[in-house]
């Protein structure tokens, strides 16, 4: 019986060995595109993330454990742009030539995205800047739906079999982004497409507001994401560090300024007195930022106005409920409509 | 009267019959309307919904860029945009001095000015180049390719380079915690440390001891003056390093590393003849790092230790032994703050020093105005049975860089 619990273990460990091998192994930078591979790729691949969902994806140490990941990787997906300017350093660590830029194992999930914030001055004068635009695409939910198809591509590319299960994965993944985004109404009368496009161009809500279908006004066939934003749409933020433009983009909120003076430049005393000093210009009454940031110094500011401080993960898994991206932006939208409230409570 | 009572009872029935035939057909003609209605509206419907979507999709296009006059222009002589990437570091200090006769005068030196070079070279490979002017002149640092898969898990680096001893002989100073090397290294290895041409393999090992395993296989030429032959090279030298990498958990590392070296020195005997020694160096080093991965800005914790060993054949009977080493801690207080202590003992290197010692003592502080510039404020207690007296040097140190520069340290 003894002899034969062993044979039995020997088995499981080697078909297990077997079918894991069957899978695709794919690392992800960020936490978030690791949930978005998985909803494509599902039970066909296997995902790992370098960057923890808490984490400041600037500024990761090139870590040998992590350069072991990558040397099993078959797709390696990463922003593609200066955000993570440590993968370089890692992938040579790897030593896997499959993963590297322009290889059939690299994805870079920003391509196709619009990029905003791009620098019309390169100079270190400006801080940390970001010489194709503002990296933080993952703040836009829409986003995800092009991240999806890059990732994708790239899963194809690297199992071409299992296309026809992938492509449908993706299907059901932007439709999911989409009902979520618009809500199901808005999007069985006019498609996610066209919606899409209407909001990335920031004339969706103009658009709703002045149409009428149905004797009714098209803004009440908003649902989802969009209409749940409503209550704070152009109402007044800072934010810590510029990671929430594309948030900015489609829910209309106004940033007037950041914590930091210029990105990566830590805030000085001066710096804090002349942002408090706009804030109650502006009447702001929230601060927005990731929760990597100094806790106490979002605090203070907010102490030092009445306002309310929002300090949420930016990306999946970066706290206790935020699992997935829909789970996340859910969060990002409850926390600032109940700091507005409190806000406009005081 | 019966013959009446049965006429009036047909006209009854006919009326009725008729009567309900009208309404039947009224009520059919309604049914019809209503749904001719119905269609109308359907379609009134449709044309209103056809003219939102295709007012949607105008706005959702973008504006069409007005067609100009265009100047034509070529770009055949201006590829810059594919130089490779380039950026300076800098590094100067203001020094008090207690022993000038040690250190130097007191007073302000500009130490180094760094080029740095990198780049993909082709789809295989890639380079890196440091170019140091100093007042002293110019030198070259560094400059090497890396074929990175020369064979599985295996890259290949060749050219000159800052060898694998340990851990802070890799670094160039500019980014070392310290304003310099520990005194161990700088004794033991010379002044600028193990930094000669030849080929490195380096190769990610599958992870047996540890979360990464790496060993490191260098062949090059013996030209370090204080260990091996100088510019009268003639044998190679051969380290051997081997890394294990601990995750302890997802904010702590642990890494052990030993190394070895084995060359050939080249001294004339005193009758004329080469006597062709042997050097062998032995290293150990030991870093535990604690970062917590949502607060590295602001908090961090490193200690780091490293030994080194020399034993050098100078003649057929005289070698020398030099045992040395340090060990520093530092502390990350918020974004701008670090401080740290290192402590550093040495034998120095010379025949006969099994009676000889020197320490220092090295607190230093350092302000981090930005990624790019920092300011460290170092002191250096240096003492030991080898000086007449002990010697304090305090150095206010600035290091800039510009440019694309990053370290690959972790």
């Amino acid at each position: 019986m003894k002899k034969l619990n062993i044979y039995l273990l020997a088995f499981l460990m080697l078909s297990g060995t077997i079918f894991g091998a069957n899978k695709l192994n794919v690392v992800t930078t960020l936490t978030t595109y690791a949930n978005i591979a998985k909803y494509i790729g599902k039970d066909k691949i296997t995902v790992a993330s370098i960057v923890a969902g808490d984490q400041d994806a600037h500024f990761v140490r090139p870590k040998p454990s992590y350069a072991v990941l990558l040397s099993k990787a078959d797709v390696f997906v990463s922003t593609g742009l200066d955000l993570e300017l440590w993968v370089p350093t890692l992938v040579d660590m790897s030593k896997n030539d499959k993963i590297r830029s322009g290889q059939i194992g690299f994805v870079a999930a920003s391509d196709g995205i619009k990029l905003l914030e791009k620098p019309s001055v390169l100079s270190r004068s400006e801080g940390g800047l970001h010489i194709y635009g503002n990296p933080h695409i993952t703040t836009n939910p829409l986003n995800y739906k092009i991240i999806a198809e890059n990732i994708e591509i790239g899963l194809e590319k690297n199992d071409p079999e299992n296309a026809g299960f992938y492509e449908a994965n993706l299907k059901e993944f932007k439709h999911m982004i989409d009902v979520h985004t618009f809500g199901e109404k808005l999007v069985a009368l006019m498609g996610g497409k066209l919606l899409t496009k209407l909001a990335n161009n920031g004339n969706l809500i103009d658009f709703l507001r002045s149409h009428n279908y149905q004797g009714k006004k098209m803004i009440d066939f908003l649902g989802g994401w969009l209409k749940e934003g409503m209550p704070f749409r152009g109402r007044k933020v800072v934010a810590y560090h510029k990671n929430w433009v594309y948030f900015k983009e489609l829910f209309g909120i106004e940033i007037i300024g950041n914590v930091e003076p210029k990105p990566g430049i830590p805030p000085s005393p001066k710096h804090v007195e002349e942002l408090v000093s706009e804030m109650r210009k502006n009447n702001v009454k929230v601060v927005l930022a990731a929760n990597y940031f100094d806790e106490k110094k979002v605090t203070d500011i907010c102490n030092k106005v009445g306002a309310v401080p929002v300090i949420v993960p930016i990306y999946v898994n970066g706290a206790p409920g935020t699992e997935d991206v829909f789970k996340l932006v859910n969060l990002w939208i409850t926390k600032l409509n109940e700091a507005f409230k409190i806000a406009d409570q005081k | 009267m019966k013959r009446n009572i049965v006429v009036l009872m047909i006209f009854a029935f006919l009326f009725a019959t008729a009567k309900s035939y009208a309404q039947n057909a009224d009520s059919l003609k309604i049914k019809e309307m209503e749904k001719r209605i119905e269609k109308l509206e359907k379609k009134q419907q449709q044309s209103e919904f056809q003219k939102i979507l295709s007012e949607a999709a105008a706005a959702s296009e973008e504006k069409k860029v007005e067609k100009k006059t265009k100047v034509f222009k070529s770009g055949q002589r201006s590829l810059q945009a594919i130089n490779p990437e380039m950026s300076f570091t800098g590094e100067g200090y203001g020094q008090y001095s207690s022993n000038e006769s040690e250190t130097g005068t007191s007073g302000f030196y500009f130490r180094k000015l760094g080029l740095h070079i990198a780049g993909g070279l082709d789809p295989f490979s890639f380079m890196k180049a440091a170019v140091e002017f100093s007042p002293e002149g110019v030198e070259l640092g560094e400059a090497y390719i890396t074929w990175t898969k020369f064979i599985p898990a295996v890259s290949l680096t060749a050219g000159k380079f800052r060898q694998q001893f340990g851990v802070v002989n890799r670094w160039h100073v500019h980014a070392a915690d310290q304003f310099d090397y520990p005194l161990a290294l700088t004794t033991i290895l010379g002044e600028d440390g193990l930094n000669q041409i030849g080929v490195s393999f380096d190769w990610l090992m599958p992870a047996i001891t540890a979360s990464a395993n790496e060993l490191t296989l260098q062949i090059t030429n013996g030209q370090n003056e204080q260990l091996f032959a100088g510019s009268t090279f003639s044998f190679p030298s051969v380290l051997a390093h081997f890394k294990n990498y601990y995750d302890i958990n997802r904010n702590t590392y642990l890494e052990l590393g030993l190394t070895g070296v084995y060359g050939s020195n080249r001294v004339a005997t005193s009758v004329g003849d080469d006597f062709r020694g042997r050097t062998i160096l032995g290293g150990a080093d030991l870093t535990l790092s604690w970062e917590p991965v949502n607060q590295s800005l602001y908090h961090s914790f490193v200690w780091r230790s490293e030994l080194y060993y020399a034993n050098k054949e100078i003649s057929a009977t005289d070698r020398i032994k030099a045992l040395g080493g340090y060990s520093y801690f530092e502390y990350r207080f918020n974004e701008w703050w670090q401080a740290g202590f290192r402590f550093d003992y040495t034998q120095p290197f010379i025949q006969n020093n099994s009676d000889k010692e020197i320490r220092q003592f090295v607190p230093y502080i350092t302000w981090q105005q930005s990624h790019w510039v920092r300011l460290r404020l170092q002191y250096n207690y240096l003492d030991g049975n080898v000086f007449e007296k002990a010697t304090g040097t305090v150095r206010l140190q600035m290091v800039f860089a510009v440019g694309p520069h990053k370290h690959d340290r972790y």
